[in-house]
């Protein structure tokens, strides 16, 4: 994933945006619309059971009794859903074997730099030795292409594949924990995926198991007119340990395609997920035409004691970004980490930031944002940190920064803070500051022309966060971190 | 006509219980009603009323006020007291009552207007170099309209004692002017509503302390607004609440003027089950460069059945601003009580002086010690 | 031909005339030092060399090895030779020491047609640095400045003057607010950079650094203007008489 990505701040401010080519295949596409007719239509072609035709079918009918929330702070024309095509597809069977997918799919993916081919990397004959192994579930549109290393996983007892997938072979686990952490009613997003919800990436980890390598999916949005609506299940069970890493690019269009993703983790105890994003959706142009909307609803809760959440994003993409990857704390002693690097330019908008809801005894929250604006863009960090009554001796502690780049651009700071517990300590810190004149003057006098400075400079105010991107995506992360160099001073 | 919103409004509030009385001639009920019926109204449970009921404050303008006719006393020169009635104040009053509150939208000011008791007006003499003894605005469970204007390169100090009342002050502060407002705020048993709108000018400044103790309900709604070049904001504030008291401060500083500074620090100790909302926003807008603004809000829960909900805000559209703030909800700190022990404090008296020590990094002023219970204790003041 | 000249040089800021004809000439192997009070126009003159926005050449002209360098960017200063410590450094949090070196490092050697160094030779050649400095080596990892001490800061900016090998130094009160210790590290720094074919112009109004890094020439500038220049004598004369009777020669 080294080609679709952009991995240095200058790039990510003036970046053309690589990844926005259209890949031409033959799609089934539903006509635009929705209705309980689509719903049942999307679960035959899944051939789901009944329980969950039925479950889609109840989200559906409060979804059409529920209102768009309007709390955020960005501005879109309203969204026609009956205007969008809820299921898009390659045409033809699902593929059993990486040979048997569509030559076109594959170019897609070698263009997008997703290694789809795992005996290569098992040889170690194209990649580099020292590049880690990573399995990728790849999703193209509505349905998953591919799911790589799927042996090898099932080796540890990891299951490791689409949401339709587990349907069919893991239903006892789709069945109890589908919508335990972000209900079908959450919100008005949460409940349309749930309705209509395509694929998405399902992960176990037995207990007491280390998952072997880093797994990952990859969304693309490809097809016209059509919503991308999956939906993420992974459940760590006591002692395990999982990261995982997902990306997400689109083709540049003129029109604004809907992406409302949900994502639900569960750790039970002693359990540690790591989940990483890389989120680099169309932005739109620099006049703010066409891009993707991303209204996601990520949740995570650590259910059993000492369990351990972390969400680490670094959003470069979507013309208006909704997101707020979450942590309930219910198990004692447990731990949520939300880091995010968020940067909009031209006429991006994001609201975006985290929940942490402390239940448990002695639970830990830490929350570092590093938002950055340039352009006419708008980037605002929304937080709330709740201390329930039974949250002894809970704490959080929040850092959240913003840098301006240009004067047309804005950032804001909503940082909600509920305590109800006395030995219960939080501490939110926020500045708001911009490449200062003097910073840049001294790199200048040093050689350092005044891209490249910006872009160093912006990169060490992201540094917190991205030392939590996963070791294994080094090799992406590289040009952001100049890891080497950091790495090899120890 | 009175608008839909209004009628609900009218529902729950209207069918007054008592006859307002028309303060001064020049108040246009039927345009007031206008502006309320072009204003969005409050929702109930979502910001800026997500901890507090909008409807006991609404409920509360429906109860009868009594009726004071006491105006605060006049002392020294270079100000003037008027009521709205008053001739030397009458065309101020008219040109300046409602717009200042206007500008932040605030129903509840224009129905303050509707039902106030009694209005009136303190305004300083152009130029008055000395300051002379504070106003005292007297406490009072009326509902009361006041303007305040600080002539250019004028100084004035008021203190302003409320207690369970429904108070709403504007104040305008010409180019060059000062202004000085401490706010007591005694237990009391009632709902008490207060709106504060001060339009500050260039190159003015405006200092405001608020000294905070338990009320059933107490709602303080403050917006300053820096419309002047160089001005100066210093606005700061404590509490110190028990039993089930609620407080809710919701402040705002808007810099919509460029090179201005403004600070805001408060500190709070919520006890019992009381309940303590901090709302506090620096708006920058485009046109506002060079802005300097900071806020620090800091709590200390005493029980399990105190809650503290803070939120501060930025909203930025400006990039040559040096802008922070800073949040914190904790109860005492364990090490500083043992420290305190050590030197054979027993263990109660360490906790009291480590919460009046608390308290007394925003106390500036005798009046705001003696509300929050921390003069005499041997703290010293700041 | 001289190394620096600054001919007749008359620098405005802010619509207000700081510097009314200043001429210094510094050749190859020389260390001068600049010395005047408090607003004599001392950080202007550095400043205006290293091409600070806001400071306006209104006339007169400088010349680096023959190049004149008042229509070049920072950058392009930096790259034909010179080399400014600043007074008060600032941060760039989250970026190292070492990113930052290597970055400025490659940027010169980009401009000179060479390849970037490897990260480890780099490494290698900034730890040898380092210790011979006495510098702690956990300084190379810390963020540009951050949170760092006064002392640490000026040594700092000396570890950028020898990583980058500047033709000329201008060191702006790099010796103001120093303790002993870090004065001395400073001076070795300086000493160990000068060499024949390099000139170091050490800015300051104390004379205590002169004691370790001794000047050729000693000038002293008063109401933007050099007014006297002589040998290190000249800096014990001031430190002993002050600024006053220089003031009544330059009166008419």
């Amino acid at each position: 994933m080294t080609n679709n990505i952009a991995t240095t701040p200058e790039e990510l401010i003036r970046k053309e945006y690589t990844a926005g080519f259209v890949t031409d295949i033959e799609t089934e596409t539903f006509p635009p619309g929705l209705s309980e007719e689509v719903v049942r239509e999307i679960s035959r072609k899944k051939a789901e059971p009944e329980w969950l035709t039925e479950w889609r079918l109840d989200a559906l009918r409060r979804w059409e009794k529920m209102e768009e929330p309007t709390w955020a702070h960005v501005k879109f024309p309203s969204i026609d859903y009956q205007a969008i095509s809820y299921f898009a597809a390659p045409k033809g069977d699902k593929p059993k074997s990486l040979d048997e997918v569509d030559p076109e799919l594959l170019r897609t993916y070698e263009k997008l730099g997703i290694p789809l081919h795992e005996q290569k990397i098992l040889a170690g004959v194209e990649e580099e030795p020292s590049q880690p192994r990573v399995a990728v579930d790849a999703v193209f549109d509505s349905v998953s292409i591919t799911t790589t290393f799927k042996e090898t996983l099932k080796e540890h007892g990891v299951v490791f594949c689409s949401f339709s997938e587990a349907v069919q072979s893991h239903p006892d686990l789709v069945k109890k924990y589908l919508g335990s952490v972000v209900p079908k009613t959450d919100n008005f997003y949460a409940a349309l995926n749930s309705a209509v919800f395509s694929d998405g990436s399902f992960v176990y980890v037995p207990k007491g198991v280390r998952c072997p390598m880093e797994l990952s999916t990859y969304f693309r949005i490809n097809a016209e007119n059509t919503g991308q609506f999956e939906r993420t299940l992974i459940i760590a069970d006591e002692g395990s340990y999982v990261s995982y890493l997902e990306g997400c690019t689109a083709p540049m269009r003129d029109e604004n395609q809907l992406h409302a993703a949900v994502v639900e983790l569960i750790a039970l105890d002693d359990a540690q997920i790591k989940y990483s994003t890389v989120q680099n959706w169309y932005p739109g142009d620099e006049n703010g035409v066409g891009g993707i909307y991303n209204f996601v609803t990520k949740r995570g809760t650590c259910r059993g004691a000492r369990s351990h959440i972390s969400w680490t994003q670094v959003e470069t993409g979507s013309a208006i970004t909704w997101k707020y990857p979450s942590v309930i704390l219910r198990g004692d002693d447990s731990i949520g980490e939300f880091y995010s690097v968020a940067l909009t330019n031209n006429r991006q908008q994001a609201d975006t930031g985290t929940k942490m809801t402390h239940i448990g005894r002695n639970t830990k929250s830490t929350i570092v944002s590093k938002g950055i604006s340039a352009g006419h863009s708008s980037n605002a960090y929304r937080g709330l940190v709740r201390m329930n009554p039974g949250a002894r001796n809970a704490r959080n502690y929040t850092q959240c920064d913003s840098l301006l780049i240009g004067s047309e651009c804005a950032a804001h700071t909503f940082p909600y803070i509920e305590s109800r517990r006395q030995d219960a300590i939080v501490e939110h810190e926020a500045t708001t500051t911009r490449v200062s004149d003097d910073q840049l003057f001294m790199c200048r006098q040093r050689g350092i022309e005044p891209e490249k400075a910006v872009s160093m400079i912006v990169n060490g105010f992201c540094r917190d966060v991205f030392r939590e991107l996963p070791m294994e995506f080094a090799v992406e992360a590289s040009k952001l971190l100049e890891v080497s160099l950091e790495g090899a001073v120890g | 006509m009175v608008g839909a919103g209004h009628q609900s409004l009218a529902a729950a509030v209207c069918p007054m219980t008592f006859q307002p009385v028309k303060i001064a001639p020049w108040i246009d009920a039927k345009q007031i009603e206008q502006t309320i019926e072009n204003t969005r109204l409050p929702q109930p449970r979502k910001d800026p009323w997500k901890y507090t009921s909008v409807k006991q404050v609404l409920e509360r303008l429906d109860n009868p006020f009594e009726r004071t006719d006491q105006l605060p006393e006049q002392n020294g020169s270079g100000v003037f007291v008027g009521d709205f009635g008053d001739p030397k104040i009458s065309s101020l009053a008219h040109k300046y009552v409602n717009q200042i509150s206007n500008s932040s939208n605030n129903v509840l000011a224009s129905l303050n207007l509707l039902r106030a008791q009694q209005g009136y007006a303190i305004v300083s003499s152009e130029n008055n170099d000395s300051v002379g003894p504070a106003v005292q605005i007297p406490a009072s469970d009326s509902c009361e309209r006041i303007l305040i204007l600080v002539q250019e390169r004028a100084n004035l100090e008021f203190i302003e004692h409320t207690s369970g009342g429904n108070r709403v002050i504007e104040c305008l502060i010409l180019p060059g002017g000062q202004l000085v407002h401490r706010r007591i705020q005694p237990a009391t048993t009632h709902v008490e509503y207060n709106s504060l709108s001060v339009n500050v000018m260039e190159n003015s400044s405006y200092k405001m302390t608020q000294y905070s103790v338990g009320a059933q309900l107490r709602r303080n709604d403050i917006v300053i607004n820096i419309e002047g070049e160089g001005a100066r904001v210093d606005v700061s504030g404590g509490w110190k609440l028990a039993d089930t008291s609620h407080l809710d401060t919701q402040l705002a500083v808007n810099h919509r003027a460029k090179g201005a500074t403004s600070q805001q620090k408060f500190h709070g100790v919520v006890g019992d089950s009381a309940r303590a909302i901090f709302n506090g926003r620096i708006y920058i807008a485009r046109n506002a460069p060079k802005t300097d603004a900071h806020l620090q809000n800091k709590n200390i829960a005493t029980s399990d059945g105190a809650a503290i909900f803070t939120k501060p805000e930025l909203e930025i559209y400006a990039d040559d601003v040096a802008c922070s703030h800073g949040a914190t909800s904790g109860q005492l700190d364990e090490q500083q009580i043992f420290y305190l022990r050590t030197r054979g404090i027993p263990d109660d008296r360490s906790r009291e002086l480590i919460l009046e020590g608390f308290l007394a990094e925003i106390v500036e002023h005798e009046e705001g010690a003696r509300v929050l219970g921390i003069e005499s204790k041997g703290v010293p003041g700041p | 031909m001289s190394l620096l000249e600054v001919s007749d040089l008359h620098v405005k800021v802010a619509d207000r005339e700081i510097l009314n004809g200043v001429n210094l000439e510094v050749n190859p192997g020389e260390i001068h030092a600049i010395m005047g009070p408090n607003g004599s126009g001392k950080s202007t003159l550095t400043n205006t060399i290293a091409g600070q926005e806001g400071y306006i050449v209104e006339n007169g002209d400088l010349r680096l090895n023959g190049t004149s360098l008042v229509e070049l960017e920072p950058e392009e200063r930096s790259y034909a030779g010179l080399f400014l410590a600043f007074q008060y450094p600032v941060e760039i949090p989250g970026v190292t020491n070492m990113e930052f070196l290597k970055t400025a490092v490659d940027s010169h050697r980009k401009q000179r047609g060479e390849t970037a160094l490897s990260s480890v030779e780099f490494i290698k050649d900034m730890r040898a640095l380092v210790t011979k400095l006495d510098f702690n080596p956990e300084f190379l990892k810390r963020g540009v400045n951050e949170s760092f001490s006064g002392g640490e800061k000026k040594r700092n900016e000396i570890l950028q003057m020898l990583c980058l090998e500047p033709k000329v130094a201008l060191l702006d009160e790099t010796d103001s607010g120093l303790d002993i210790d870090a004065l001395q590290v400073v001076a070795k720094g300086i000493n160990e950079f000068r060499n024949s074919n390099n000139a170091v112009v050490l800015v300051t109004h104390y004379q205590r650094l002169l004691n370790h890094v001794v000047p050729d020439y000693v000038h002293v500038l008063l109401n933007g203007t050099i007014v006297k220049s002589g040998d290190a004598s000249l800096a014990l004369d001031l430190e002993r008489k002050g600024y006053a009777w220089l003031e009544q020669d330059t009166s008419p």
